[in-house]
């Protein structure tokens, strides 16, 4: 019976460890909650990478997120359009525009800067996967101040560990990954888990819940 | 031991239990639409983007949830693209009355195309 208690005892520590590892350093949200935006504004993400199709992935994959969480997102498509017609095509340029000037145009209450640090496939002797890494920041579209800053990443081979294979098996895997990474286009499915991790309120240290979702003005599950 | 093989499975029933709860519900229907706005960046034909848009438009009313922000007025671009601004008008006006917080940018586009109609 002792036996078996202390093998009780064991498991609920684990699972205390397991549930208490959720917990992290609380990002400081009283700007945020001051400037209280309901929607939001994402410039055209500037790309660090060298994949040409980085900002379109990451780009048409953030409207889930922000939109789940309680904001009105402004399309990227029309976002996009907009700036063409006005002869701004280079993410870079758009990112220096004035306050005052995005506020004559789209009047947001917040607007979001994405940088994409990594994108695309990274090829290693032992492993290849496709990875996505970006870091934002929201900035209060009247005061200027910034609420909110953030970063994320994700690995299209985070669930696949194949521990138990020799070296040739993982040389072969890298390889199939490798293609398979091109071919089917891991890029976008890698974006929308970063941008999920990035952008979504149920993340803790993500954004606060906006006014459209029933938990507005938290932050976390 | 069957009792300890009994706990183990109570414990892993439980976590399993937490973490399914984790799991919220969406606010809106999506079907694929991410997907879609990310084709057209990729340049697909506008009359295929706006087929299939269209479906999830269609797949969506027999949902309870509504479609997201941005649809409506992503849609209206691929028809004004096609060339048909007062589909494109609409549905902006549908997007602006479901979430008024796009108006200022809205009636910027609905202003030219007026002014444009006018002019021609």
């Amino acid at each position: 019976m002792q036996k078996i208690i202390n093998k009780f005892k064991f498991f609920l520590i684990i699972t205390f460890v397991f549930l208490s590892g959720c917990e992290t350093a609380k990002f400081d949200y009283s700007a945020f909650k001051a400037s209280k935006p309901s929607s939001i504004l994402v410039l055209p993400p500037l790309n660090e990478s060298v994949d040409v199709n980085a900002s379109s992935a990451v780009y048409s994959s953030l409207v889930h997120p922000l939109s789940e969480s309680g904001y009105y997102v402004f399309p990227p498509t029309l976002v996009m359009e907009t700036f063409k017609q006005n002869g701004l095509t280079e993410p870079r340029r758009i990112h220096d525009l004035s306050l005052s000037k995005l506020n004559e145009v789209f009047g947001a209450d917040a607007i979001l800067y994405i940088n994409i640090k990594k994108y695309g496939q990274t090829y290693s002797i032992i492993t290849s996967a496709n990875v996505v890494s970006l870091e934002a920041y929201l900035v209060d579209a009247k005061t200027e101040t910034e609420i909110w800053r953030g970063q994320a990443a994700a690995s299209s081979n985070e669930n696949s560990s194949n521990n138990n294979m020799g070296l040739a098996g993982l040389l072969v895997t890298a390889v199939v990954e490798q293609v398979a990474g091109q071919i089917f286009d891991l890029g976008f499915p890698t974006s929308q888990i970063a941008n999920k991790r990035l952008l979504s309120a149920s993340v803790p240290n993500s954004l606060l819940y906006g006014p459209r979702h029933e938990k507005a003005g938290t932050n976390g599950q | 031991m069957i009792c300890t093989r009994m706990i183990k499975l109570g414990i892993l029933a439980t976590l399993l239990t937490v973490l399914v709860g984790c799991q919220t519900q969406t606010l809106y229907y999506w079907g694929d639409y991410e997907k879609q706005t990310y084709d057209y960046f990729k340049d697909e034909p506008i009359s295929e983007l706006i087929d299939k848009l269209e479906a999830l438009k269609e797949e969506a009313s027999s949902q309870e949830k509504p479609l997201p922000p941005t649809f409506y007025a992503h849609l209206g671009l691929l028809y004004e693209k096609s060339g048909n601004t007062n589909k494109f008008k609409e549905l902006l006006l549908q997007e602006k009355q479901k979430f008024p917080e796009s108006a200022v940018f809205f009636e910027m586009f609905l202003k030219e195309r007026n002014i444009n109609a006018k002019n021609n």
